[in-house]
């Protein structure tokens, strides 16, 4: 480039020179003018190249420049990026059986709703139990070092509780042993408790194995008893039974027609034909 | 039906299926009867806790701890640390008091009950 400005001034100047030489030897060539033009607009357009290099050299500095700061914000970027990735790593996350325990609302609401009337009812107010049945648990306790049967029994046993509380435990074996005194008491604190979490006695008794110890003190055996499965496949081999019977029986009817057919010549239509002997046949 | 009433020799017993009720249905009702201690109680004093085939019995009924089987209990609570209490041989031996009995009881009273106000 600046050889080039070089080789055009030094054109310039040389023109201007010969100009001025031409002019001072007065014999002014207007070729030595034509040519100081030529030199001037050469000049010109070598200027005009220089602006337009200064220009490119400046554009080329602020795209540099644009380029490093871009550079420098996705490296801040990246840099943001990955400390959210720790952050988010760090989060103490609930154990995967959580998730694999996950239960609907649904499921959870009509479970509840399930379970509900054996777990409280909703009348229960836990200042209405007496003190002295969740005290009791203290007397028991000391109660087998007292000699059976000597020991008074604790104050708010009640003595009509006895019929009632045998008939509470599942009556087939614990009848048959006394009460003494300790078991009353314990038996009244537990028969004293507004509400248990657990089936009662009665319910028990009501039940599938309730009804299977009554199958066998009647002396029905419960194995007999079908499942439905059975009970199909027996009505099965009921119907070919008696579908076996019919054919037969149908059998035996045509035969009899065929035999007074053969003996008589008479067509008989009707099947309550006695087989006695008919001297007017 | 079998016209004799006695059961036909021929036809082999039906494991899931007795007197009229299925196996699931009897299990089911025999573990949460198992959440009273009375009942318990019942079951230690005719020497059914002594018998090793009855504890791996309740060994196998743990079952009823998974989700599946769990949402048939009505009262799965005491049902569950009744079967837990079971597994442990000191339980059973002492299952025959009736101070641990009392203390059962009193406890799933409590447990019941605790989320109420005093």
């Amino acid at each position: 480039m600046l050889s080039q400005f070089q080789a055009s001034y030094r054109r310039m100047d040389q023109s201007l020179q010969r100009l001025t030489d031409s002019i001072a030897a007065y014999n002014p060539s207007t070729a030595a003018a034509d040519e100081l033009v030529a030199a001037d607009d050469a000049l010109n357009e070598d200027l005009g190249t220089l602006i337009q290099h200064q220009r490119n050299v400046l554009r080329i500095e602020e795209l540099k420049r644009i380029a490093q700061d871009n550079d420098d914000r996705i490296k801040a970027h990246f840099r943001a990026v990955a400390e959210l990735r720790k952050e988010l790593a760090a989060i103490p996350s609930t154990s995967t059986s959580a998730s694999a325990r996950s239960v609907s609302i649904d499921e959870l609401l009509s479970y509840a709703r399930f379970i509900s009337p054996t777990t409280l009812p909703p009348t229960f107010r836990k200042q209405d139990v007496p003190a002295q049945s969740l005290s009791r648990t203290a007397d028991t306790e000391s109660q087998p070092h007292i000699a059976n049967g000597i020991a008074t029994p604790p104050p708010g046993t009640h003595d009509d509780s006895q019929p009632g509380t045998t008939a509470l435990v599942n009556g087939s074996n614990i009848g048959t042993r006394a009460l003494k005194d300790e078991e009353k008491a314990w038996l009244d604190s537990v028969a004293s408790l507004p509400f248990v979490p657990w089936p009662e006695q009665p319910t028990i008794a009501n039940g599938a194995l309730g009804q299977i110890q009554l199958m066998l003190e009647q002396g029905k055996d419960p194995a007999t008893v079908l499942s439905p499965t059975e009970r199909a496949a027996e009505e099965e081999k009921r119907k070919v039974e008696e579908e076996a019977e019919r054919a037969e029986e149908e059998e035996k009817r045509r035969r009899r027609v065929e035999m007074f057919d053969a003996a008589g010549g008479r067509k008989r239509g009707r099947e309550e034909e006695s087989d006695v002997f008919d001297p007017d046949a | 039906m079998n016209p004799n009433g006695t059961a036909p020799p021929s036809r082999p017993r039906d494991p899931d299926f007795y007197a009229g009720y299925t196996r699931f249905e009897i299990e089911c009702e025999f573990v949460q009867s198992l959440s009273n201690p009375l009942y318990i109680q019942h079951l230690a004093l005719n020497k059914y806790l002594d018998d090793p085939a009855f504890i791996a019995y309740l060994a196998y009924l743990d079952y009823f701890r998974r989700p599946e089987y769990l949402k048939f209990l009505l009262y799965p609570g005491p049902t569950l640390r009744a079967l837990e209490l079971l597994q442990q041989e000191q339980f059973r031996k002492d299952a025959v008091t009736p101070a641990l009995i009392e203390a059962m009881a009193l406890e799933g009273f409590e447990a019941a009950t605790a989320g109420t106000q005093v």
